[in-house]
């Protein structure tokens, strides 16, 4: 009973902590956009005022589209990325609490967020959220298979166990041999060029396109339904980068002092991985312009599928 | 080749039937009866490579008048071909026949001012509204719209006559 | 001011809707978004589908064809929500209005689906960048007596 209760109270505060972080993580992605575009960006409750806002508007369910789907897929993308929260941030917090294979169950829940995305965008009965709909479903076979490439890659690189536990554990007490090395840096590489697609960023936001179909699965949601989508996409924006820290950068820990593990310096480091992988994601954002959905299959299985497979025999050498 | 090369080609050519009046360095008028418009464009259009730019009307007590703009962008003169179409019929022969860029704007002088083009491809309204009714012309001088337009003007004399005056 | 207004005031969504305008509006528009005005750091942005819309920045005449367009872009949207009629023609009608196109300026358009819509009026031709901000300011000023 004990347990359970343990559970849930971590799934609540690993949700709403992830919650706070991703609208924190929006506001430093508008914050650096607005600046590199020589403007002043918004204030820092922004994201949290627009959620707010958006609570508080009619949700409007069109005529042409079937209720049900319309309005559970939200809920499920959601609930998907809620529960792959909690999961990375208790492996973080207490390493000997996950169980084996917990890496396969989190990547199998962050692809939920990208169907939830389809079945709104299909439930709706909107010509252009069906075209939406299409592209991230094109998009999901890009980058779904490089990104589990790269992941393997790590894995056999370093700690050769199917645990996020064993994963921090492992990658700060071991030294890994220099193909692995190579290996496990092109595999960093491959993920982050992933991370783009899932999130929707530009160049790889072809789903949502703004100005060519009017933001694709997303046209016909208002209101709540709509709030639940961007807190979805917020909360994307801080899992996926934690995801990466925790099985390439050895999670919380500081690994290149030993015997300095948690503590401020921990904290501080863990701080300063995760916003240089966010603001290297978002420069990157605002100095590409969008791709074509076929430049973008021909990068993700031409470009990054070899690499991916390179980093996988380089580090099982 | 100058204004006067340009001049004096047309007038061997087309001057048995048509009037050529150079107004200034860089226009040239062709007045063409409408038995003989479709000769005279294919001879601007085809022969001396002129430019068709747009297509305008003119609404006149007996006829409603087309003008076709040619333009001669090396030489940077504006050659226009006047025909025109009597009333109450306003049939006229369309250039659309000769080349497909003159489609649309016959199309617009159709539905603003209610010329006919016999043998155009496509003899649709172009640009009023769907709900627009059949056969009133706004652009011609006795429309409706156009009187209650002047009647509109004189109510707003009207009215700041009587703020003005104390 | 409850919560809901103030993340109302501070989050406003506009759709740009042109309805018969001669584009200048429009451009006056989008400038407000550039550097030098930047209506981002009030946390306007621009809305891709018009349910998303706070506010729907109206410009132009109704022209005939558009008028039933402009009644059904202001149901799809999403209560409550402002309309800002940008520049004189949207206004009035401006020097267009004894057209034969002309079918009401933009309030009586939208008046026949809605009688009690925000509506706030911004006069120019075209109007500054500082006028539309002031106009948008003004109707959010409006909900708090909502």
């Amino acid at each position: 009973m004990d347990d359970y209760v343990l559970v849930i109270i971590a799934f609540i505060v690993g949700t709403i902590g992830t919650l706070v972080l991703g609208l924190i993580s929006k506001w430093i992605d508008r914050k650096v956009t607005a600046r590199v575009q020589w403007r002043k960006g918004p204030p820092w409750f922004q994201p949290f005022a627009d959620i707010i806002k958006l609570l508080g508007k009619e949700t409007i369910v069109p005529e042409t589209a079937r209720k049900t789907g319309f309005l559970l897929a939200p809920l499920l993308g959601f609930a998907a990325v809620a529960v792959a929260a909690t999961l990375i941030w208790m492996a973080n917090i207490n390493p000997e609490s996950g169980f084996f294979g917990d890496v396969i169950v989190v990547l199998y829940l962050l692809t939920i967020p990208s169907f939830a995305l389809i079945i709104g965008g299909s439930a709706s009965g909107n010509p252009l959220a069906a075209v939406g709909a299409g592209r991230e479903m094109k998009l999901i076979i890009a980058y779904e298979l490089p990104m589990l490439l790269a992941i393997l890659a790590a894995i056999y690189g370093s700690a050769n166990s199917f645990s996020l536990g064993q994963l921090i554990q492992n990658d700060t007490s071991n030294t890994i041999g220099i193909a692995a090395t190579i290996g496990c840096v092109l595999a960093f590489i491959v993920s982050l060029m992933c991370i783009q697609a899932k999130l929707g960023l530009v160049p790889f936001d072809i789903a949502e396109a703004g100005c060519e179909i009017a933001s694709g699965p997303y046209i016909e949601y208002s209101g709540a339904a709509l709030a639940l989508l961007h807190l979805t996409k917020a909360m994307l924006l801080a899992v996926l980068p934690l995801f990466l820290i925790t099985i390439f950068w050895g999670g919380f820990n500081v690994s290149f002092t030993e015997g300095v593990g948690a503590g401020i310096l921990g904290i501080l480091a863990a701080i300063g991985k995760y916003v240089l992988i966010i603001v290297v994601l978002v420069l990157v954002r605002n100095t590409n312009p969008r791709v074509r959905i076929d430049h973008a299959l021909k990068f993700f299985w031409f470009m990054m599928t070899p690499l991916a497979i390179l980093a996988l025999v380089l580090s099982l050498i | 080749m100058t204004i006067e090369d340009v001049v004096n080609e047309l007038q061997e050519q087309l001057g048995s039937f048509a009037a050529i009046f150079q107004r200034n360095q860089k226009r040239v008028y062709v007045d063409v009866p409408p038995e003989q418009t479709l000769q005279a464009n294919r001879y601007v259009f085809e022969t001396m490579k002129g430019r068709l730019a747009t297509a305008t009307g003119r609404d006149t007590p007996e006829r409603i008048e087309v003008l076709y703009h040619y333009c001669f962008d090396s030489l940077g003169i504006v050659v226009t071909v006047r025909t025109w179409a009597l009333k109450p019929d306003c049939e006229l022969e369309s250039v659309a026949t000769i080349f497909p860029g003159a489609n649309f704007i016959e199309r617009e002088i159709y539905d603003l001012l209610g010329v006919k083009f016999l043998n155009h491809p496509d003899p649709r309204r172009l640009i009023l509204s769907d709900d627009w009714p059949e056969g009133v012309h706004p652009l011609r001088n006795d429309s409706p719209i156009r009187r209650a337009r002047n009647e509109t003007q004189e109510f707003m004399r009207a009215i700041t006559d009587e703020v003005t005056t104390p | 001011m409850s919560l809901k207004t103030w993340a109302l005031k501070k989050s406003v969504w506009i759709y740009h809707a042109n309805v018969g305008a001669c584009n200048n509006c429009d451009i006056e528009v989008v400038d407000c978004l550039t550097p030098r005005y930047d209506i981002e750091r009030f946390g306007m942005i621009l809305a891709e589908s018009p349910r998303h819309a706070d506010a729907i920045a109206v410009c132009g005449i109704c022209t005939r064809q558009a008028r039933p367009r402009l009644q059904e872009l202001y149901l799809q949207a999403a209560k409550p929500c402002l309309v800002l009629c940008i520049g004189a023609c949207a206004c009035t009608g401006g020097i267009f209005r004894p057209c034969y196109h002309f079918a009401g300026p933009v309030d009586d358009v939208i008046r026949e689906v809605d009688p009690h819509a925000i509506i706030a009026y911004v006069p120019g031709c075209p109007p500054k960048p500082e006028a539309i901000i002031a106009g948008a300011v003004k109707a959010l000023g409006v909900l708090d007596n909502l």
